[in-house]
């Protein structure tokens, strides 16, 4: 992450990592919160579980088609180290 | 300059790093063996402690998660600043151990406990005290070598094998202690870890060279309104403890906060980047602002494991093994246990497919990253299917 920032952005984006992470850890709370719902129980997990899985499994496959893209964003091959 | 004081200090090497290094090393060995241990319970402890409901205690979990990670922000911007790094650890650890002593004050328990203030409080201590603590001891560690010492990296994969090593023992020990003998003992085990932490670092000072120092410490003896500016910014940090635990109770405005305050930031990076930066710094920042949002999704789905499924492993899952029933908690040190076991091989494979033109990009392995958890949780579809059909089986074979 470090080495794709301009040095004078390094702090901004090392703190939206750590906002992110931050924001995570709250969505990881909502979905958990969604699997204690009114018809708790080991059903509602796995079938939450199951939904999360699915939705979870599509972004990452679009992820996976876009990488080379994002890749291209990143410019290795002009990307010096200490720049 | 300072330099000269610690030559002797310098020669003297442990594994051939500064012994410096250890002493950081098991200092944050002893402060994620009571985090991670502390963790471990937290859920067991809202749930059947506090009787919150599942729905109440995962935001309470989450909104505490988020809050341990936006602190270091804070105590990282302080300790830069003014206080240096080794002041605001040792700061951070003291708030840390009073913090996990507080949680072992369980009170009678149940909702309308007056005692709950104290479990909030001792939330707040422990959130600060990360903050002040986290990010600046793994800054101490390089602050060890010089900038160009091959040494350096070595050195984090060390570090980091301490940090792992305390994760899997706190949530074995606390995990095991808080729920077969009670929760002041799981706690109070994460409290003398932390207090063992605390005086590995006190002690250890002299190995630390005279690193992380505050860059001016006149500054810091200077009187602000009556008080040692050193002491004015703890008493900042105190006042921190107090605005944290009027936020833990107000779940709904972490989230607010977080992300309204994670737009304008988005915002204002994006705004940077197009509007002044040259193209390819500004396509790279897109690059790594995609990272950081595909994160988020990586952890909500990542961080069920102290939560729903913690809950879940506890309720549902079989844990006897030779005729022991093992805590659900102890399940949390799985985690570590596999980063040290597998890290190595996953790097070794990184350097084997690199050698040939092969290692996948980052945005690859991110993907692969979501595209791995988000198969764990389509296996529990498997898992439910073959639970119905069992319960189906059993209902015939009884009637």
């Amino acid at each position: 992450m470090n080495r794709l920032t301009p040095a004078h952005l390094a702090s901004l984006i090392m703190g939206t990592w750590f906002f992110a992470s931050a924001a995570g850890n709250f969505a990881a709370g909502l979905i958990s919160a969604a699997t204690g719902g009114e018809q708790a129980g080991p059903e509602r997990v796995l079938e939450i579980y199951g939904k999360v899985g699915w939705l979870a499994l599509g972004v990452g496959m679009a992820m996976l088609a876009i990488a080379p893209l994002i890749r291209r964003l990143m410019h290795l091959d002009t990307l010096r180290d200490g720049g | 300059m300072s330099s000269i004081p610690y030559e002797l200090e310098q020669q003297r090497t442990l594994l051939g790093h500064p012994r410096g290094l250890f002493v950081l090393f098991f200092a944050e060995m002893w402060e994620r063996f009571s985090y991670y241990g502390m963790r471990a319970l937290l859920i067991f402890y809202l749930v059947q402690h506090w009787l919150f409901s599942d729905q109440q205690a995962s935001i309470i979990y989450g909104s505490y998660t988020a809050l341990v990670y936006i602190a270091p922000v804070v105590g990282g911007y302080l300790a830069d600043r003014y206080l240096g790094q080794r002041k605001a650890v040792q700061f951070g650890a003291v708030l840390l151990t009073v913090g996990h002593f507080l949680m072992a004050f369980e009170g009678d328990g149940g909702e309308q406990a007056a005692a709950r203030n104290v479990f909030w409080l001792a939330l707040s201590f422990i959130i600060v005290g990360s903050g002040f603590l986290k990010a600046n001891i793994s800054v101490m560690v390089g602050q060890l070598y010089p900038r160009t010492d091959i040494r350096r990296d070595p050195a984090y994969t060390i570090f980091y094998m301490g940090i792992n090593l305390g994760a899997a023992l706190g949530s074995m020990f606390a995990g095991y202690l808080g729920q077969t003998y009670g929760w002041a003992y799981g706690f109070g085990a994460a409290g003398l870890g932390m207090l063992l932490g605390l005086i590995v670092f006190v002690l250890g000072k002299p190995l630390l060279m005279g690193q992380g120092e505050p860059r001016d410490p006149l500054r810091l003896t200077a009187r602000v309104l009556g008080l040692k500016f050193e002491w004015l910014l703890y008493v900042v940090g105190l006042l921190c403890i107090v605005l944290v635990w009027f936020m833990i109770q107000q779940q709904r405005l972490v989230g607010l906060l977080l992300g309204s305050a994670g737009i304008l930031l988005l915002g204002y990076v994006l705004y940077s980047a197009v509007f002044r930066l040259a193209r390819e710094d500004r396509d790279r920042i897109f690059a790594a602002l995609y990272l950081i949002i595909g994160s988020i999704l990586f952890w909500a789905l990542f961080e069920q494991a102290g939560s729903s499924l913690n809950l879940f492993t506890d309720r549902s899952v079989d844990r006897s093994l030779f005729g022991w029933t093992v805590p659900a908690s102890m399940f949390q040190s799985l985690n570590a246990i596999y980063i040290v076991l597998l890290a190595p091989l996953v790097a070794w494979l990184w350097l084997l497919l690199g050698r040939r033109g092969l290692e996948p990009s980052t945005p690859t392995k991110f993907a692969m990253a979501v595209v791995q958890a988000a198969w764990v949780f389509w296996c529990s579809l498997r898992a439910r299917r073959q639970a119905a059909q069992a319960a189906s089986r059993r209902s015939s074979m009884s009637s």
